[in-house]
């Protein structure tokens, strides 16, 4: 797991769920407005990835979170970022921290 | 009113995406499907609050791309993994479109005849819309190209010139130096403007001499258009002024053909018309300004000093962003009126006339263009209602067991869904068969394409073509769905299942079966008036006689190089010395040539004085300046005299030939011959008469024409049309052509080279090609509407067997019988045909824009086309009236429909 780098979308996805527990619109709109609207995670590309990531161990389903609204449609799932998906988020922004360090010491970027 | 076409827009999506999600594998659908549903139309209502029209298709396009995108994906990693989950007891299953497939495959000769029909329909609409798309919606290659404007100068004097050069300059004039100069500072509009005139140059020292065709321009252009170069640099300031080393920026193609990609031939000299020049850039192919063009350079110094009535120049400019073009109309106006008051006299009636740069470049082809895709839409239209009408026709004899599993407890909802899937499947399948059709006919149509067609060589499928078919695909299968699910929403189980026939429900059917029959025959029709009245058109047009022999004739083009045989007698010598290598050719009948042959393109004219029997007159006339056997390889005979060369050979000094327009207008009596004009202040002696020719195109009038001879304008003639004619095919010498003017000089390039007959037929290209397309689809059309007639007509043979048994048993005659149902037949028709004729007649104003000149429907045309049709209804009635006239009416009457 930790020796391939993440798929973006996956990446994007535990970054979304790190601060907080979402549903599936939410990771939607909160990974469109962070990458502002590069990465399209539209509901087959998502939940595809969801259910991979949920095998995986990286994220798993929650029922009913503390957090959520009290309006809020019952019908409605929220992901939580595991312990294991929390390493390989952080794997991966290190390994991607690695990335720039060299770009920048070749003066790819300043 | 808007909350319920929202409410609608929102049931149609929700299902769709039902639809759409049962495509994913169950695995993923049992975990995530409801989520799905629920995501998907929470986005749907977003878009929807964003534009409230559109929101709702905006999210079924979307579902539908991002499902062909990843479900394939899913599928896949479910085989992966292996799981097999149990079968979900939700709405989305793949039983579900098995079961559509299966069903179609049950029916192969209905599912063959929607297959083929929406075939031929999204293929020919596919097609079309490649055409459109490459033409006219593909972006130009610059950027924000919709700020570029181009401008001419206006004289309202011309406007009712008698010369029609003059009338066509009305609008569209040239600019002079010194105007440029001035709409280059006066103007706020602009960014910046340039300007431009045509170049041809020929390159000598590489090889054979070869014309190199582009523009003269002033730097300026450049930052118009924003391009950059893909080598070197583009011209500045430095190049533009008087006494500036010349220069040039060639194409990539001239680059890579002639140079053979050299990148040292940047900064090096080159010899363009015998002067060096230094090439100092090479463009990238996508740099066709102004159309097409391998060199480019910058206008001449001779030029820049002409006065301000020596017009030549057109300009191109760029709007200062948010300047809309009334806006720079105006401007433009206060400049024209400060550039009157400063030229006083000069520029009285010259104003501008300022359009859009794009809109020049389309053109006219924008109005053919959409009347085609209407034409081909049409068609569609008409495939739609056929294959409702099959599926509504298939739904009636699946009432049984559609009510049976609706007595088994399938919702009504259910019952609809499989035929919006059967529906969807056809459609899906139909569209890609449709799609690989174009792509296959997209080749050979290029070869039919009028070679006037802007963009033409940039046809190609992409991305906006798929989406297009996509698009079309899913509104058919929307058209042809709603028809059959309304009926189906009604289905009552319980007249279907005791027996009875229901028949108040039959006669109704049959009355909306039969009135969608007759929109397909009166669509039809409309179209096969107008393909009718193009073709009619197209003949008169080809049969115009004009003048001359264009068979067994070869012709090119070959222009002396500026600044070389400038001495009086060379030119004459240099061709006399090629005509002469060409006529020791075996096969060769006659040689000559002009200085503008008919349906070359060139033309010229000039004015002349003369005696004629009214009086004193000057008149404009057209001028040719002819060499050798010209009359006699043109096959243009010879009325009264001789030709210029025999009159020459006989000691005439300065003969002309006339045509027999300015003969006959002038000299009605005694004919023309011997009689004086003057040209330039020297008296010509006219020694013969010649034929009227078509000179520029087929529809082009006759007006008085002077052929004069290259032995006396000898400077006048530096470019002749050559015309070769032989006993031998006259593509075999081509080669023998090129040998001989390379033989005397092989620094004269020879171009165009083509028989005759093909640069007379290439003039009616333009609406060969439309005709043929235009039939294409009105014969398509016809097609479809005789299977609507026939399957219409069989459906309620079946329906009325019982009926027909009964009138039978009574005594009625299989005639009768047979009578009656071809009456059904043709009354369907004959309402079309009534219809089809308001249509036709309201469509015919539309043509013109495929066509100049076409004329209004006449009776010979409405005739023709209604036997047509009628004769096909006919044809289409027999075999249902055949299969009625063998009823049995003992087991008709015995078994239940």
């Amino acid at each position: 797991m930790s020796r391939n780098a993440l798929k973006p979308q996956w990446f994007h996805i535990l970054l979304a769920l790190a601060g907080e527990d979402r549903h599936g619109y939410g990771i939607m709109t909160e990974v469109l407005s962070r990458t502002g609207g590069t990465m399209k995670l539209w509901p087959g590309v998502l939940y595809g990835s969801l259910r991979r990531m949920v095998d995986a161990g990286l994220i798993r389903e929650v029922v009913n979170p503390s957090e959520a609204p009290p309006d809020d449609n019952k019908e409605r799932r929220y992901y939580r970022i595991t312990a294991r998906g929390r390493r390989a988020l952080t794997e991966e922004a290190e390994r991607m921290a690695q990335y720039v360090a060299i770009a920048r010491e070749r003066s790819v970027i300043t | 009113m808007v909350g319920a076409t929202q409410g609608l827009g929102a049931r149609v999506a929700k299902s769709v995406v039902q639809q759409i999600l049962s495509v994913y594998p169950p695995s993923l659908r049992q975990r995530h499907g409801r989520e799905m549903f629920s995501h998907f139309m929470e986005m749907g209502r977003a878009f929807n609050r964003q534009a409230p029209r559109t929101g709702w298709i905006r999210l079924i396009v979307l579902a539908v791309l991002d499902t062909a995108r990843r479900a394939p994906q899913e599928w896949l990693a479910d085989r992966h993994t292996s799981r097999r989950s149990p079968r979900s007891g939700w709405r989305f299953e793949p039983g579900n479109w098995r079961r559509a497939f299966r069903v179609l495959r049950r029916r192969p000769g209905f599912t063959a005849a929607c297959l083929l029909t929406l075939t031929l329909g999204i293929g020919a609409n596919t097609l079309i819309f490649t055409l459109v798309n490459g033409v006219l919606l593909r972006p130009m290659p610059y950027d924000e190209s919709d700020r570029l404007v181009v401008m001419w100068q206006t004289n309202e004097n011309w406007r009712n010139a008698s010369n029609p050069t003059l009338r066509a300059f009305a609008d569209r004039f040239p600019l002079s130096y010194p105007v440029y100069r001035d709409w280059t500072e006066l103007p706020r509009a602009f960014q910046s403007l340039g300007t431009y005139a045509g170049l041809k140059v020929v390159l000598t020292g590489r090889g054979p001499a070869t014309t190199l065709y582009g523009a003269r321009l002033t730097h300026e252009v450049f930052d118009v258009l924003r391009v950059q170069p893909l080598l070197g640099r583009t011209f500045n300031t430095s190049d533009d002024r008087v006494g500036a080393e010349r220069t040039a920026v060639i194409s990539e193609g001239a680059w890579r053909t002639v140079f053979g990609q050299d990148t040292s031939v940047i900064g090096s000299p080159v010899l363009l018309d015998g002067i060096a020049t230094r090439i100092v850039g090479v463009m990238p192919s996508s740099f066709t300004f102004p159309d097409g063009g391998d060199i480019w350079a910058p206008i001449e110094d001779a030029d820049r000093q002409r006065p301000r009535d020596s017009q030549f120049l057109t300009a191109i400019a760029r709007l200062r962003g948010g300047w809309t073009i009334e806006r720079a109309r105006e401007d433009m106006e206060r400049v024209t009126r400060a550039i009157r008051t400063a030229n006083v006299g000069d520029q009285d009636n010259v104003g501008f006339n300022m359009q859009w740069y794009e809109a020049t470049v389309v053109g006219d082809v924008r109005g053919a263009l959409f009347v085609l895709l209407g034409a081909v839409g049409v068609v569609l239209l008409i495939g739609c209602v056929n294959i409702a009408n099959l599926f509504l026709v298939q739904a009636r004899s699946r009432e049984h067991e559609l009510a049976v599993r609706a007595a088994l407890g399938a919702s009504r909802w259910r019952l609809v869904q499989d035929v919006w899937r059967e529906t969807w499947l056809i459609t899906g399948l139909g569209g890609a068969l449709g799609v690989g059709l174009a792509t296959v006919t997209l080749q050979p149509m290029l070869g039919l394409l009028p070679r006037a067609l802007p963009g033409r060589a940039e046809l190609h499928m992409d991305w906006r073509v798929l989406a297009f078919a996509v698009a079309s695909c899913t509104v058919v299968a929307l058209v042809v769905s709603l028809i059959p699910m309304m009926r189906i929403a009604r289905t009552d189980p319980s007249p279907a299942l005791s027996g009875s026939r229901g028949g108040s429900t039959r006669r109704e059917s049959v009355r909306f079966h039969g009135m969608l029959v007759v929109t397909e025959v009166a669509l039809a029709f409309s179209l096969v008036l107008g393909a009718m009245l193009l073709a009619r058109e197209l003949r008169g047009l080809l049969s115009t006689p004009i003048g001359f022999e264009p068979e067994g004739a070869l012709t090119a083009r070959i222009s002396l190089p500026d600044n070389t045989r400038t001495q009086d007698g060379q030119v004459m010598d240099f061709f006399r010395r090629v005509a002469d290598e060409l006529q020791a050719l075996p096969g060769v009948l006659a040689v000559g040539g002009s200085s503008s042959s008919p349906f070359s393109g060139s033309n010229s004219s000039t004015t002349i004085q003369f005696q004629s029997e009214a009086g004193q007159d000057t008149l404009n006339v057209a001028r040719e300046v002819v060499f050798g056997g010209y009359f006699a390889a043109l096959g243009l005979p010879i009325l009264q005299g001789q030709t210029t060369t025999s009159a020459l050979a006989e000691g005439a000094s300065r003969p002309v030939v006339v045509n027999r327009n300015f003969a006959e207008g002038f000299w009605p009596d005694d004919g023309p011959i011997g009689h004086t004009i003057t040209y330039r202040g020297e008296p010509y002696t006219i020694a013969g008469v010649v034929a009227d020719v078509r000179h520029v195109n087929f529809a082009d009038s006759f007006r008085p024409r002077v052929y004069f001879p290259l032995e006396i304008l000898d400077q006048d003639g530096r470019s002749q049309n050559i015309i070769v004619r032989a006993g031998v095919p006259p593509v075999t010498l081509v080669s023998s052509l090129r040998d001989a003017v390379y033989s005397v000089d092989r620094d004269v390039p020879v171009e165009s080279i083509a028989s005759l007959a093909d640069q007379v037929s290439q003039r009616a290209a333009s609406p060969r090609f439309y005709t043929l397309l235009i039939a294409a689809f009105a014969g398509l059309a016809a097609v479809l509407a005789l299977v609507g007639i026939s399957g219409v007509l069989s459906y309620s043979v079946v329906q009325r067997r019982a009926e027909i048994g009964i009138r039978m048993a009574l005594g009625a005659s299989r005639i009768a019988i047979l009578r009656a149902v071809v009456g059904r037949g043709i009354t369907l028709a004959a309402i079309g045909l009534v219809l089809g004729l308001g249509l036709g007649a309201a469509g015919t104003r539309a043509l013109t824009l495929l066509m100049d000149d076409v004329r209004f429907l006449t009776p010979s045309v409405l005739v023709a086309a209604t036997v047509l049709l009628a004769g096909m209804a006919v044809a289409a009635s027999a075999v249902p009236a055949l299969r009625a006239a063998r009823v049995d009416p003992r087991t008709a009457l015995t078994s239940d429909a």
